[in-house]
């Protein structure tokens, strides 16, 4: 059975072309979100296996906030933080949640599709 | 018929403040109306002047007229010494004479029996038609006889006798006998069966000198027993024919009696008798006194005036037997005077007891006054002392310099100075610095305070107080002329920054903020000027400034890279056109070049742009679309263009995703809508619908779209109108497409201040 897949990213052309190609590759893309909020509530509902969060977002929220209200939950998903503000104050907060993976833009599926495999 | 002895009565208690308050003025009042016509009486004395009853009679007729206009004549019978009728007619004689020779009088008053029995039996001859007023009358009978008389009344003088012998009982109630001292005269002897009459309620005796001879009634009274006492009746001749003055015989008894001693009559009072209900004399001729002042001032006539009846006696007793007998005040009956009292140092004194009083009291209040207003003074100076060393601190202390300065000597110059005709004193002093530089060096400092000894840099006030002229700028001058210009205008506050030197010559940035104090605004002689110190506030701005035009150059520099490298890219991809035969790839590639360029055009104009953040739209979508015609279109088929666009600045971050979306729209036009069209035309409008959102119109008139089933993004045949799509989602926009001779896009698209609305702003970037 596939991994089912969230991604939360606030660029609409760039989620679109994440889902075209993870589809492509066999996983699910459960939704795409582009607010923190969005993502948290989505989460608690659908609860997908791997969440793609991009860091920058719309909204009061950002993308570590909105995982650090992901990762509470018990079924908590893998994250894997996407962004492209490569900054050590950034990282460290994101490595606090103990992430899948943490990558800098531009990113290729590719890479996702290895580290969720692997 | 009126009865005035009970009006006279009431004011007994007054008459020795009468006497004292009037007798100077009866006296100055009949000499100073000696030509006003006064009322001219005569009183007609039984006896003579040296007479013991005499005195009183003439006070109570005095006192009476008291403040009247009144002559007073009195002429004496002396018939108690010269009982014989030659006398009497010698005197009638006399007094014919005299009256026959003097203004008639108004009235006459005569004093006892025997000058009434007189006036009576000559009243035709001398005194026709003139009131008589009489008093001291024994003689009841003729007396009340009078009441017939329409020219004479008066009053009764009768002994009382029950009441004295009841004063002397309630007094002394151990009394056994109470003696009778009597002699043979007619009134004696009158007033002795009257005692007698009595004899039922008290226990009465005589010590007549009808048998006793003065030393015989002296033995008598020295063996009276001590629960005895004496009324003397009367007392001038003895068994041995004897005579002696009512004082000679007075002064035998009381020197030899050792019990009280009461007595009929007012005389002898005050020598060596205790009192009794007494004869007043004074009371007699008050009265008699009285009725005449009525007929004489008030329009009465004698016959009105029944005689009064009841004589006007009063209770009498001498302190000094009171004290004697061991009698006290409360002891005696109700209104009786008492003679003789000791006053005490309070009743002797209590007019200079009150006053020095009122003065201690008066300067008590003073010096309390006094010492209340020292004291008050005190804490006043005080508080006031706290007061200036508070606002002494304040200013010394303040954490901003803080200068007193004098401009008056500024005032006067500017005042009085010639000014050439016409010109104002803003362009006198502007075309004139010297004159300005005067004025600086002619401001006084007075004082200065510890913030404004830092400020400057100097050791002292000393250095500062010289003037502040020397710490003046080019920068300072011109401030200092405003401030001349607004003070001379009228205004009394003024703030400017300025720059000002230190001691040592350092420039400081400084804001000046004066003030011309209260009720100086004329001379200004008292201007308060506080400096605050913005060097580092300045600095600091310069700084931020500097920073923010490197920020700005960098951010330009950043777009400008950012587009250099999407031009970059645009090439490769222009080159891979040259060298490709692939008519697809080819689209494609010029798809893709012209959405580079989209997103470059917007680089290109922030980087060209004053500001690095905004881009004006209309600029920016005129060259944007006109890009896309020349990319796509071919010299067979030139396609017209009209754009309308309102003046908006939108960010980046609205920009290219409109500019993207224009662009997909535009081009997929001019590549698939105009094919045998003869004049393809595309109108692109933008205008802000509200102050939330905008509306895009983009119209063309081409074969138009066929509305397809809804997809998925990976079943969309275009990838331009799915870029549409997400792009609008993206900005959280609607789309409408309607296809009517032509395709007509309309799509409403929140502006950055509608979008925040719902989503805020971005977290963190």
């Amino acid at each position: 059975m596939s991994s089912t897949i969230l991604i939360v990213e606030d660029e609409l052309l760039i989620a679109l072309t994440y889902r075209m190609d993870l589809e492509k590759r066999g996983y699910t893309v459960i939704g795409v979100c582009s607010t923190g909020q969005e993502a948290v509530q989505s989460v608690e509902q659908q609860q997908p296996d791997v969440v793609l969060m991009d860091i920058h977002l719309k909204g009061q929220m950002d993308g570590i906030e909105a995982a650090e209200l992901i990762m509470q939950s018990e079924t908590a998903p893998a994250l894997i933080f996407i962004t492209g503000n490569y900054e050590a104050p950034t990282k460290e907060r994101a490595n606090s949640l103990e992430p899948l993976g943490f990558f800098v833009k531009p990113v290729t599926m590719q890479e996702i599709d290895h580290l969720i495999r692997s | 018929m009126t009865n005035l002895h009970n009006n006279r009565f009431v004011t007994l208690p007054f008459i020795p403040l009468l006497l004292i308050l009037t007798f100077g003025v009866v006296s100055g009042v009949s000499g100073e109306n000696a030509d006003s016509n006064p009322k001219r009486i005569l009183m007609l004395s039984s006896y003579h002047p040296a007479f013991p009853t005499y005195r009183q009679q003439v006070d109570g007729v005095r006192d009476t007229f008291a403040g009247r206009d009144v002559l007073l004549d009195v002429e004496f019978m002396d018939s108690k010494r010269f009982i014989e009728e030659e006398f009497r007619l010698q005197f009638l004689d006399m007094l014919s004479t005299k009256l026959s020779q003097l203004p008639p009088y108004d009235g006459v008053i005569t004093a006892n029996d025997n000058a009434l029995s007189f006036a009576l039996a000559h009243q035709k001859e001398l005194f026709p038609s003139i009131p008589i007023t009489f008093f001291g009358i024994n003689n009841r009978k003729l007396a009340l006889a009078q009441n017939r008389n329409p020219q004479v009344t008066g009053v009764v003088e009768a002994v009382s006798m029950e009441a004295t012998l009841q004063m002397a009982m309630e007094l002394f109630p151990q009394t056994s006998t109470i003696y009778a001292i009597v002699d043979r005269t007619p009134t004696g002897q009158e007033d002795l069966a009257t005692f007698y009459s009595y004899s039922s309620r008290f226990p009465l005796d005589e010590l007549s000198l009808e048998r006793l001879s003065f030393d015989e009634l002296e033995a008598r009274l020295r063996g009276l027993n001590e629960n005895s006492v004496v009324l003397l009746i009367s007392a001038y001749h003895d068994r041995t024919g004897d005579r002696l003055t009512f004082e000679e015989s007075l002064s035998r008894i009381t020197a030899n009696s050792s019990v009280p001693i009461f007595h009929l009559y007012h005389h002898g009072m005050g020598k060596g008798i205790f009192g009794g209900k007494l004869i007043s004399h004074y009371q007699q001729a008050l009265t008699a006194a009285a009725i005449m002042e009525e007929i004489l001032f008030s329009e009465t006539t004698v016959d009105e005036f029944s005689v009064v009846e009841e004589s006007p006696n009063i209770y009498m007793a001498d302190y000094v037997q009171m004290e004697k007998y061991g009698i006290r005040e409360q002891d005696l009956p109700e209104g009786t005077q008492v003679m003789n009292r000791p006053e005490s140092f309070y009743r002797e004194n209590w007019v200079q007891i009150w006053s020095l009083m009122v003065v201690i009291f008066l300067e008590g209040a003073l010096i309390l006054l006094l010492i209340f207003n020292i004291q008050r003074k005190k804490s006043m100076a005080r508080r006031l002392m706290a007061s200036e060393q508070r606002f002494r601190d304040l200013f010394e202390y303040a954490p901003v310099a803080l200068l007193e300065e004098d401009y008056s000597e500024v005032k006067r110059y500017l005042d009085f100075q010639l000014i050439p005709g016409g010109q104002s004193l803003e362009s006198f002093l502007q075309e004139n610095p010297r004159e300005v530089e005067k004025c600086a060096g002619m401001v006084r400092i007075l004082d200065a305070n510890q913030q404004a000894l830092s400020l400057f840099k100097v050791p002292s006030k000393a250095p500062l107080l010289t003037g502040l002229s020397r710490r003046f700028s080019e920068k300072t001058l011109e401030v200092f002329t405003q401030e001349l210009l607004s003070f001379y205008r009228g205004e009394t506050k003024f703030s400017a920054p300025s720059q000002m030197k230190t001691h040592l010559q350092d420039p400081i940035w400084t804001n000046l903020h004066l003030v011309v104090a209260p009720h100086n605004e004329k001379e200004w002689d008292r201007v308060y000027e506080g400096i605050e110190n913005i060097t580092r506030t300045v600095h600091f701005q310069n700084q931020l400034e500097n920073t923010i035009r490197e920020k700005d150059i960098l951010l330009g520099e950043i777009h400008h890279r950012v587009n250099n490298n999407l031009a970059l890219i645009s090439s490769f991809l222009h080159l891979q056109t040259m060298v490709s035969n692939n008519d697809a790839l080819n689209r494609f590639l010029q798809d893709s070049m012209t959405r580079i360029k989209a997103m470059s055009l917007v680089h290109e104009k922030l980087f060209r742009n004053s500001t690095i953040e905004n881009i004006d739209l209309s600029e920016y979508i005129h060259d944007l679309v006109h890009e896309i015609i020349q990319a796509y279109s071919s010299s067979s088929t030139e396609v017209e263009c009209v754009i309308s666009c309102e003046k908006l600045t939108l960010s980046i971050n609205f920009m290219i995703p409109l500019g993207l979306v224009v662009n997909e729209i535009v081009s997929n036009s001019i590549k698939h809508a105009f094919e045998a069209v003869a004049q393809p035309r595309i109108k692109v409008r933008i205008e802000k619908i509200n102050s939330t959102h905008l509306e895009l119109h983009i119209n063309d008139n081409g074969i138009g779209i066929q509305p397809a089933a809804p997809q998925s993004p990976q079943q969309k045949s275009s990838i331009g109108l799915l870029i549409i799509d997400t792009l609008i989602d993206q900005l959280e926009g609607s789309k409408q497409v309607v296809t009517d001779h032509g395709t007509h896009y309309t799509i409403i698209l929140p502006t950055e201040e509608g979008s925040n609305e719902q989503h805020n702003t971005y977290s963190r970037r």
